[in-house]
């Protein structure tokens, strides 16, 4: 029987046929799929039995994404609800002047946490929940390459979040807005613990963040299917790979300013604090550096859902698809050059501002091609009438009508009206819901027949959608026109005769009306989920859709990874859910008895080994709760308690750790039609390594931060450097930190050329790390001798704190040499390569580095004495 | 003293949020905003027309037009080059026109304002940046000449805002920053801190009172003035004097010419005269003083005056009866 | 055709990191020197040599193609880098023209 090749196939061999092979794969290799002839009998079952979730309560500890991604984006979605709550209750304390409902701390609590459940607990991790649960089974991978990591996040996220929400039932929720400028929020004016909760809740989570970008990352650039070349990515994983990079990018902003607020607090290290030589302008400037990225992190994967989604809708390609590509690569770059536009009034200079002005008005512009490329498909085809249609369009609308006031408050003058006013609550919220939330609930409508094989009901769906559409507008278009009649943000009442009676009332009205419509929805979506049964393994492509999740049929994604070469491959070609069920093509069942996925090359997407992935483990869960202790007890100020988690928490992670870098008997296996990949990979090619930089380089930008701090201060207030910047600690310093770097560096190497190097490695690292350690001792006690403190001057609390963050480097250096120490005793650390000396060596080489950024700027600037 | 002709329910026309303060300019920097702001509505009410009617098109439209609209060269141009042109001419023309307009010449009148908690301490400076006269809660100013106020902070962030006469400036600690303002036309305007500072944020309001040059004049010189200390005249305002200083309010509170020179709480000298009491909250009467006096924390809680419940209903009329004669 | 055509990201990087880095010079230098001449004068200076600088990566990226040495898709993608780079660069200096000490 002979059949016509496949596009997917087809298109794959002719496009390597065009450029180099990245890895020497031969791509002729691909004729080979799809395979003829039946499966063994088994192969299917033992796919399934080892991708299962465990029964009952043991299902806690599975790490899959299907099932994690699925808690993940019902905890960030019950925060949503959380968060709305308390705006209902802000909003009915404002529809009447002088109202009284609540008391003013209450109500300055109150706003705080819904600003920060919102842009912490909600639209961030919204986003990064759906990319967990999407994204391989967009690029046909059965996992996300770190699984173990996403679990930790996520129940490192789960465990802060309620904490933090239930601070308020305490009256310990802060209340110094969700920015919590100082000096407000300095230990001065907000006593208590309720800004460390947020300090060091918030400052967590954050982390978790991060360890969900770095796996996006890795799993977007090395875990697509074969053939699926960037070009043929599609949109989505574009957005996530942009998104990714973003957050490694800002995020660190955000762990540095909390990690020296906290600091002031802690020390009373006049960080922020202009009597002593601190600026409350440095805290603005880090925050917004983060908080600007953030919103488009928030906005980049949800608009390439609304391609997606659109896509399907009107059941034509993306028009503009390379455009809308480009257009978010732009919207990603430009974005980090706004963030001072939330800083018009502070007094910058005109020209700086309007460098900030400039740029703002330029990130419109790739917005408005998504828009337009979103109407030009729509136009292109016949678009299907149903509830996520209902929610793309709707939001679309919204989404432009925030982005025009966008546009008008990115102007420095008539932001001296509106900022700090309603307008501009006005402006952000229509953003974030018609660019988020809209897409949001269209995404529940569109991919819950993948998550359950079951439908949300459409007509309930039209009448949710209906409630808050309506909802929308009822509650904030009134509130451009509070914004100009005066009336501020955060305010918790006004007084009567300002004639703001009148829009604040139709604001509460409208805020109830979307609560309608929000708890319609979850009312149908317990009916969906809650049900037992009924649903069918195959996720039920109801609305016809083209790319590769809706051939998922199971927690292992597809039942065999397909070579493919469209944007939208279920549509090129009929045949290729059945080929793919029948298990035709790569990994049609477990080459290794464990749960497996397909690593690729990062541009043409080569198939280069085959991944062996961790089932479930309760490692992560325990490691996230004591870290969640640790952090959680030190802001309540149990400090021992706290440091028992701490150590809890580092013997968990050594734990889960100890088993990712395992040899298996099979050097290589079968991945299909009988190509043969390795099952173990050192180097730079080991998708191990990337993360160990990626890693590397969030670090590097929370320390830049420290550095532009110093910077800051210095150049701001200079008559507080006070204490000539002692020269003793140079050369010693430098030479133990590049000893350090060089015996890391070496290690890798040496490992592999000679017989005993096992041993010589293990014995570098620690002598690395020795000097490391050394190198901190004689800069800091330096510092001390020559009369620095911390609480004395800004010059001195950006130095310690400097230290103080390298020392935190330092200290898993040092954990992380024992743990090393560990597995080479156990033999498990064997030459010529190994994993585990890759990455602890890139993370030495960084901490060195960073020991000599932090020894060498405060003594060379100011350089001639103070 | 010289006031403007508006009666003491003054505070009410100061308060007034319709017209929209911000599209009801008094001055000429908040109508050159005004200005700005109606072209920004008009393009952006142009720009939404448009997209509506394209989604319309889109959705409902005859075959050939949704053909013209479904094409890459739609999203190339009116995704990109359009609006590039556009946003590229409205920031050139709306930075052009404001740049400059609140530059600083030097020549202009100067005063200062502080932020506190949540209260705002006034000062009138000669042109060297000396003060010269203290007050509270209230400025005034000359119409038709532009003052430079100076904005500094004593303890958090605050930002001082008069929407009818200009855009908002923050004050933070350890910066001084410079707002310049002019009123066109005589009247009272409210002003609002702007830039959340914890507590009674919400109740942090001020007045600003233009008045014609001749009568600022006077008023000015009148202040400036230093009157004899005047003996309270009748026995209850004589009895709120003594009080006073009895009661602890000369701890925090100014009244020039006596013994009371307290400077963390408003310069009482003038309070008789002031638009309004609690930092513009409040219009200013025996019963809104007797209010303030004795329990100033059920009005505006968290403001940093202690009530005084303990004092008896004839206290509080003497020290109220004190309060309003310090015109 | 056997030619070697590369396919990747890095145009595109490129053209946006000379936006960033003109950005960021600007930037700094008008916090380093608010309100005088030497801020603008080094922003005319530096806006003209990222202008240069896209021009020349767009050169070259033609030339690339020219040779058949860059895909398609990359050829496209890198010329509308390109392109959004000098719109960004333009709007990031307009400020410069219009804020004179």
């Amino acid at each position: 029987m002979n059949r016509s090749a496949p596009p997917g196939m087809a298109g794959a061999v002719d496009d390597a046929a065009t450029a180099p092979s990245e890895t020497g794969f031969d791509t002729k290799l691909y004729e080979r799929f799809p395979t003829q002839g039946d499966r063994p009998p088994g192969e299917f079952e033992a796919l399934k039995k080892v991708w299962e979730t465990p029964k009952g309560w043991r299902a806690f500890s599975d790490v899959n994404n299907n099932f994690i991604g699925f808690l993940f984006i019902v905890t960030a979605f019950g925060f949503f609800v959380a968060a709305g709550v308390l705006s209902l209750v802000m909003r009915v304390q404002l529809a009447a002047p002088m109202a009284g409902i609540v008391p003013q701390e209450t109500y300055n609590q109150l706003f705080t946490m819904h600003g920060s459940v919102m842009m912490f607990l909600f639209a961030v991790p919204a986003v990064e929940a759906i990319a967990v649960m999407l994204l391989p089974q967009m690029i046909a991978a059965r996992d996300l390459p770190f699984p173990r990591l996403s679990a930790y996040s996520y129940w490192a996220y789960l465990i802060g979040g309620v904490v933090f929400f239930c601070s308020i039932f305490f009256s310990l929720a802060p209340s110094g807005g969700w920015f919590m400028y100082p000096p407000l929020s300095s230990g001065v004016y907000a006593k208590g613990i309720n800004a460390d909760f947020w300090l060091l809740g918030i400052g967590f989570i954050e982390i978790s963040a991060i360890a969900g970008a770095i796996e996006l990352i890795v799993g977007v650039m090395r875990t697509r299917a074969p053939g699926m070349t960037l070009a043929k990515m599609p949109v989505y994983a574009w957005a996530v790979l942009i998104f990714g990079v973003m957050i490694i990018l800002a995020f660190p902003a955000m762990i540095m300013v909390t990690f020296l607020l906290e600091l002031e607090r802690a020390f009373n290290w006049p960080l922020f604090d202009a009597t002593r030589g601190g600026d409350p302008l440095l805290y603005q400037h880090l925050f917004w550096f983060f908080g600007h990225p953030d919103v488009y992190i928030i906005f980049i994967p949800a608009s390439a859902m609304v391609s997606t989604m659109i896509v399907t809708v009107a059941q034509k390609p993306l028009v503009g698809h390379e455009i809308v590509v480009l257009a978010m690569i732009a919207t990603g770059f430009i974005s980090f050059g706004v963030w001072a536009h939330h800083m018009f009034t502070v007094g910058l200079p005109g020209l700086s501002a309007g460098y900030f002005s400039a740029a703002s008005m330029a990130v419109a512009i790739p917005a408005g091609a998504q828009v337009f490329a979103w109407i030009a498909t729509l136009a292109s085809g016949k678009v299907q009438r149903n509830v996520p249609s209902l929610f793309l369009v709707g939001g679309i609308l919204i989404f432009v009508m925030g982005g025009l006031t966008g546009v008008m408050v990115g102007m420095v003058a008539f932001d001296g009206q509106a900022h700090d006013t309603y307008f501009v609550v006005a402006h952000f919220h229509y953003v974030l819901i018609g660019s988020m939330v809209f897409p949001l609930f269209a995404c529940f409508y569109y991919w819950t027949p993948m998550v359950n094989g079951r439908q949300l009901s459409e007509e309930v769906g039209r009448w949710v959608f209906w409630l808050n559409f309506v909802g929308v507008h009822v509650c904030f278009l009134p509130m451009h026109l509070s914004g100009l009649m005066g009336m501020p943000r955060r305010v918790d009442t006004y007084l009567p005769g300002r004639a703001w009676d009148l829009p604040n009332l139709i604001s509460t009205v409208g805020a109830f009306i979307m609560a309608a419509g929000v708890l319609l929805f979850l009312v149908d979506a317990i009916r969906c989920y809650g049900r037992k049964g009924g649903g069918e393994d195959n996720a039920r492509n109801v609305y016809h859709g083209g790319t590769l999740e809706w051939l998922a049929t199971g927690n292992y994604a597809v039942r065999s990874i397909p070579v493919v070469n469209d944007l939208e491959p279920v549509w090129a070609d009929p045949r290729l859910r059945a080929d793919v069920e029948a298990g035709r093509y790569f990994l049609p069942g477990t080459a290794t008895g464990a749960r497996e996925t397909l690593i690729t090359s990062s541009s043409r997407a080569e198939p280069q080994y085959v991944q062996i992935m961790p089932g479930p483990s309760w490692w992560p869960l325990l490691a996230a709760l004591f870290t969640a202790g640790f952090f959680l007890l030190l802001t309540v100020k149990a400090v021992t308690l706290s440091a028992i988690c701490g150590v809890l928490t580092v013997l968990c992670l050594m734990r889960w750790v100890w088993s990712n870098d395992r040899h298996l008997p099979q050097k290589q296996v079968d991945a299909g039609a009988g190509i043969m990949l390795p099952t173990y990979v050192t180097g730079p090619q080991s998708h191990g390594w990337w993360a160990a930089v990626l890693l590397v380089i969030v670090l590097g930008m929370i320390y830049l931060m420290a550095l532009f701090s110093y910077l800051y201060l210095f150049g701001a207030h200079p008559d507080w450097w006070r204490v000539a910047a002692p020269r003793g600690a140079l050369v010693p310093g430098l030479l133990l930190l590049g000893a350090s770097a060089g015996l890391a560096w070496a290690a890798r190497p040496l490992m592999a050329r000679l017989k005993r190097g096992s041993g010589l490695s293990a014995a570098m690292m620690t002598l690395s790390m020795v000097c490391l350690v050394a190198a901190l001792a004689v800069d800091g006690l330096d510092w001390w001798h020559a009369g620095l403190r911390g609480y004395a001057s800004g010059q001195g609390a950006t130095i310690y704190s400097m230290l103080a963050w390298h020392g935190a480097i330092v200290v898993a250096v040092v954990l992380s040499t024992f743990y090393y120490l560990a597995r080479w005793m156990r033999g498990l650390a064997p030459g010529p390569a190994n994993k585990t000396l890759e990455a602890l060596r890139i993370l030495f080489m960084y901490a060195a580095l960073e020991g000599a950024a932090g020894l060498l700027l405060p003594r060379l600037l100011p350089w001639g004495g103070v | 003293m010289s006031q403007p002709t508006s009666s003491r329910s003054s505070l009410a026309e100061a308060l007034s949020g319709w017209p929209p303060p911000v599209l009801d300019p008094h001055g000429p920097f908040s109508n050159t905003v005004t200005t700005l702001a109606w072209v920004l509505i008009a393009l952006v009410t142009l720009i939404f027309v448009l997209v509506c009617a394209a989604l319309w098109v889109a959705l409902y439209g005859s075959d050939e037009l949704r053909a013209k609209l479904g094409g890459e060269s739609v999203v190339k141009w009116f995704g990109l080059i359009v609006p590039a042109g556009v946003l590229f001419l409205l920031l050139a023309w709306g930075t052009t026109m404001v740049a400059g307009m609140t530059a600083i010449k030097g020549d202009e009148l100067r005063m200062r304002v502080s932020g506190n908690i949540y209260w705002w301490r006034v000062s009138y400076l000669d042109a060297g940046g000396k003060e010269i006269h203290a007050d509270a809660n209230e400025l005034h100013i000359p119409v038709g000449r532009p003052v430079v106020v100076d904005m500094v902070s004593e303890d958090v962030i605050h930002s001082f805002w008069v929407p009818k006469l200009g855009g908002k400036m923050d004050m933070i600690p350890g910066r001084t920053n410079r707002l310049k303002l002019q009123a066109d036309k005589a009247g009272v305007y409210g002003g609002q801190c702007a830039e959340f500072c914890g507590g009674a944020h919400s109740l942090m309001g001020f007045v600003v009172v233009a008045h014609e040059p001749a009568d600022w004049q006077r008023w000015l010189d009148t202040r400036l003035t230093p009157t004899p200390a005047a003996a309270p005249i009748g026995a209850e305002v004589l009895r709120g004097s003594q009080l006073f200083t009895e009661v602890g309010c000369a701890a925090c509170h100014r009244v020039a010419g006596t013994t009371a020179q307290g400077l963390s709480g408003p310069d009482l000298t003038h309070v008789g005269s002031r638009r309004s009491l609690g930092a513009g909250i409040l219009p200013n009467t025996r019963g809104t003083l007797i209010g303030w006096i004795g329990d100033s924390q059920s009005i505006k809680p968290s403001n940093r005056m202690p009530a005084y419940r303990s004092l008896q209903a004839a206290e509080l009329n003497a020290l109220a009866a004190y309060m309003e004669s310090l015109k | 055709m056997n030619a070697l055509k590369q396919s990747s990201g890095r145009p595109i990087v490129t053209a946006f990191m000379i936006w960033f880095s003109h950005f960021m010079v600007l930037w700094a230098a008008g916090e380093i020197w608010p309100h005088q001449w030497t801020a603008n004068v080094l922003a005319w200076g530096v806006t003209a040599i990222a202008l240069l600088a896209v021009g020349v990566h767009y050169g070259r990226l033609k030339a690339q193609h020219a040779d058949g040495g860059l895909s398609g898709w990359s050829y496209r993608f890198a010329r509308g880098a390109s392109a959004m780079a000098t719109a960004a660069v333009v709007f990031s200096a307009l400020p410069s023209f219009v804020f004179l000490p």
